[in-house]
């Protein structure tokens, strides 16, 4: 039952509090509905939103991965690198697989420190953020370096307001979400979250499923990286900041960081949600410390939504133990 | 209470399974006895490794004007890693570190107001934002049960942008009172004033730990909550003043550098987010909860300030610091605890036990499981 609630009740909450915002915005503001604003809004959202989905991936196997930041930061610099400003197709093409090249080996790299060599992966990748983001300002230690204009334009090409590549996310993510629930290997993957023994001595290879997740995570992390790049344009040492907002996003989204429970679609919501409050503030002139306090205040406020049932229950129980003290003092009188 | 000595109380799977591994071998209690008190070794070691290569490559390191450097900063480290040691103790974790120091700085200034009678006031009102911001952190997690990871990092984030629109309406006061700052400055035995604070502060934890009944009892809930329940020890109120004493703990930090810094900037605090809990890892405890040492945390402080000055004094680039402080934390992690413990545990198992005590899967893979407060 509780399992039941936990998996709608994100996705309805974070549905409603966007509506509920965009509407409110618009009525305040008309300049919210423009396209030029509702666009910006959708791409502002790509980065965190693929890197949550990617985060996501190790939360539901009980991990997750603080090195997402600086992996953005690695690939936008590689990108001012490997594909600059007026390079043609046959040069992006191969500049753009160096990207996915670099977040395959971040993954394989994280993901052999978590389950072959056995460290917690807090601190694995913390290793790897640090190292990243060396490596990023070794290569550019200042911003420097355009990024080619083509490939941005392919990459944010838009129908009307709706970016085709927000499309593709969103797509992404029901396809995720159907995967996790619907087939085999999903159900292999929740499993090995919630209890990863008992999923190991049912025989499934739970090594090959931790270290799947992992490596998909810095996967997702590097197509962000693809957005934050279209949208710094330069190659930056000194963007990303993406660590603990991905991770936001997915427990908003209703993962649980105990691992086995998740939804990218509810993550996509909450990335969504979370570029929402940070684009309508400004709308309404309000500094931006509100919108950091408004989002934390949220994320709490869900959290206890979250665990509603299994709050209630655990205040029902002890007040029936509270009962039963009473009728048991009260017999011997009685 | 005796028996929750240091050998007693061992992380779930930990050493434990440990000892389960060299139990048949006719070693047993020779290695047991070695692998359990080996926890909190390599980080020693480790030091004392670092050290003699700096004296070899860097031997400006180890001088004076380097000290004068080093040991404020680590014992800034080592107070915000102690506080983040005594979360990590019940299988939590503290993000809000950054965020109460930088409003705690802050708070020095703006309280003060650049005068030397409100610097008690000001430094009192510093500690006490601690004390609240944690006792906010310990109730959500220890009484409501939600999880620790991201509880701490709303409340932190909450309490920064708090910090950032409270920065804004002291702008004119910059600098910390002019009695903080020479105190940090003054050096009684050499050294500042800072560093007597740090080592009294790490004495007293680690002495409060391993000889009061209290600190026992706080050790035993963060050994096995369910025992220490059992056992009738009030497992809430210990988490919850955990958290309260660790916000405490950064508060007092966040004084500290204030004192050492003079001015607060945007970034004041920032770097305190995931270096202290560096520490606390490499010092040898496990983030699925369970001992922890106070003495090894303040040494894996000096090691990771030893180590960022040595790489300085390299002429190391700001790029290759990271580097090399990220392969460092990785390495440090891979020798510390009982991971090297384990491996020779391993190969000291007879042949003929194959298998089955290995199936206790190692309790680092769950770092925050919220189940387990």
């Amino acid at each position: 039952m509780s399992l039941r609630f936990r998996g709608w009740m994100p996705l309805a909450l974070l549905s409603v509090l966007i509506v509920a915002i965009a509407v409110y915005a618009g009525a305040r503001e008309p300049a919210f509905y423009s396209d030029y604003n509702l666009r910006n809004l959708l791409l502002t959202t790509m980065p965190l939103a693929l890197v949550a989905l990617g985060q996501t991936n190790a939360l539901l196997v009980g991990g997750f991965d603080v090195s997402v930041a600086a992996l953005v930061t690695m690939c936008i610099v590689v990108a001012s690198f490997t594909m600059p400003a007026g390079a043609a197709w046959w040069v992006l093409i191969p500049g753009a697989l160096a990207l996915v090249g670099v977040g395959l080996a971040t993954g394989v790299f994280n993901a052999t420190l978590i389950r072959v060599l056995g460290l917690p992966s807090i601190i694995a990748t913390l290793g790897t953020l640090s190292i990243l983001q060396g490596g990023a300002l070794l290569l550019r230690d200042h911003p420097e370096g355009p990024i080619s204009g083509e490939a941005i334009d392919v990459l944010t090409w838009s129908v009307g307001f709706l970016p085709l590549a927000f499309v593709g996310v969103v797509l992404l993510a029901v396809a995720a979400d159907l995967w996790l629930y619907r087939s085999r290997r999903g159900l292999a993957v929740r499993a090995v979250g919630l209890d990863e023994t008992s999923a190991r001595r049912l025989g499934m290879s739970t090594g090959r499923v931790v270290f799947g997740a992992f490596v998909v995570c810095s996967l997702m992390a590097a197509l962000g990286g693809f957005y934050a790049a279209a949208q710094v344009q330069i190659g930056s040492p000194i963007v990303g900041g993406y660590a603990l907002e991905s991770i936001a996003a997915a427990v908003l989204g209703g993962a649980s960081l105990a691992g086995g429970r998740g939804s990218f679609v509810g993550a996509l919501l909450a990335a969504v949600f979370l570029s929402l409050i940070k684009n309508v503030l400004p709308l309404f002139q309000q500094p931006t410390e509100y919108a950091q306090i408004t989002i934390g205040a949220l994320i709490l406020l869900a959290l206890l939504l979250y665990q509603g049932p299994e709050l209630a229950r655990r205040f029902r129980s002890s007040w029936q133990g509270v009962g039963r003290l009473r009728t048991r003092g009260a017999t011997p009188a009685g | 209470m005796r028996l929750l000595g240091r050998r007693s109380v061992s992380a779930p799977g930990g050493t434990g399974s440990v000892a389960a591994l060299a139990g048949g071998s006719r070693l047993a209690p020779v290695v047991t006895a070695a692998l359990v008190g080996s926890r909190f070794l390599p980080i020693w070691i480790a030091t004392a490794l670092l050290i003699a290569i700096a004296a070899v490559v860097a031997p400006e390191t180890l001088q004076g004007t380097s000290w004068g450097f080093v040991l404020p900063y680590m014992t800034i480290l080592a107070v915000a890693a102690l506080g983040q040691m005594l979360v990590i103790m019940h299988a939590g974790i503290d993000l809000s570190i950054p965020g109460v120091m930088f409003l705690g700085g802050n708070l020095v200034v703006g309280v003060a107001a650049g005068s030397d009678d409100q610097l008690a006031l000001a430094v009192l009102a510093c500690l006490g934002l601690g004390a609240v911001v944690g006792l906010a952190n310990g109730v959500l997690v220890g009484v409501l049960r939600l999880n620790p990871l991201i509880v701490t990092l709303a409340v932190g984030q909450v309490v920064l942008a708090l910090g950032l629109s409270y920065s804004r309406g002291i702008a004119n006061e910059s600098n910390v009172p002019q009695a903080l700052s020479s105190w940090a400055g003054d050096k009684p035995l050499g050294v500042s004033w800072v560093f007597w604070v740090g080592v009294l502060l790490t004495a007293f934890v680690a002495l409060a730990l391993r000889y009061t009944a209290a600190g026992r009892r706080f050790q035993a809930v963060g050994a096995n909550p369910r025992a220490a329940w059992m056992a009738g020890i009030r497992v809430r109120t210990h988490v919850v003043f955990a958290y309260a004493a660790a916000g405490t703990l950064y508060a007092v930090a966040a004084v500290l550098l204030a004192g050492v810094r003079i001015s607060i900037d945007p970034s004041f605090g920032a770097a305190y987010l995931l270096a202290p809990i560096a520490a606390v890892v490499i010092a040898g405890a496990s983030l699925a909860g369970g001992l922890a040492s106070a003495t090894s945390t303040w040494v894996a402080a000096l090691a990771l300030t030893l180590l960022t000055q040595m790489l300085r004094i390299l002429g190391l680039s700001t790029a290759m610091q990271f580097v090399v402080f990220g392969a460092a934390i990785v390495a440090g992690m891979l020798v510390s605890g009982d991971r090297v413990a384990a491996v020779l545990g391993r190969l000291l198992r007879p042949p003929e036990h194959p298998g089955a005590p290995a199936e206790a899967p190692p309790p680092e893979h769950h770092p925050v499981d919220p189940g387990k407060l």
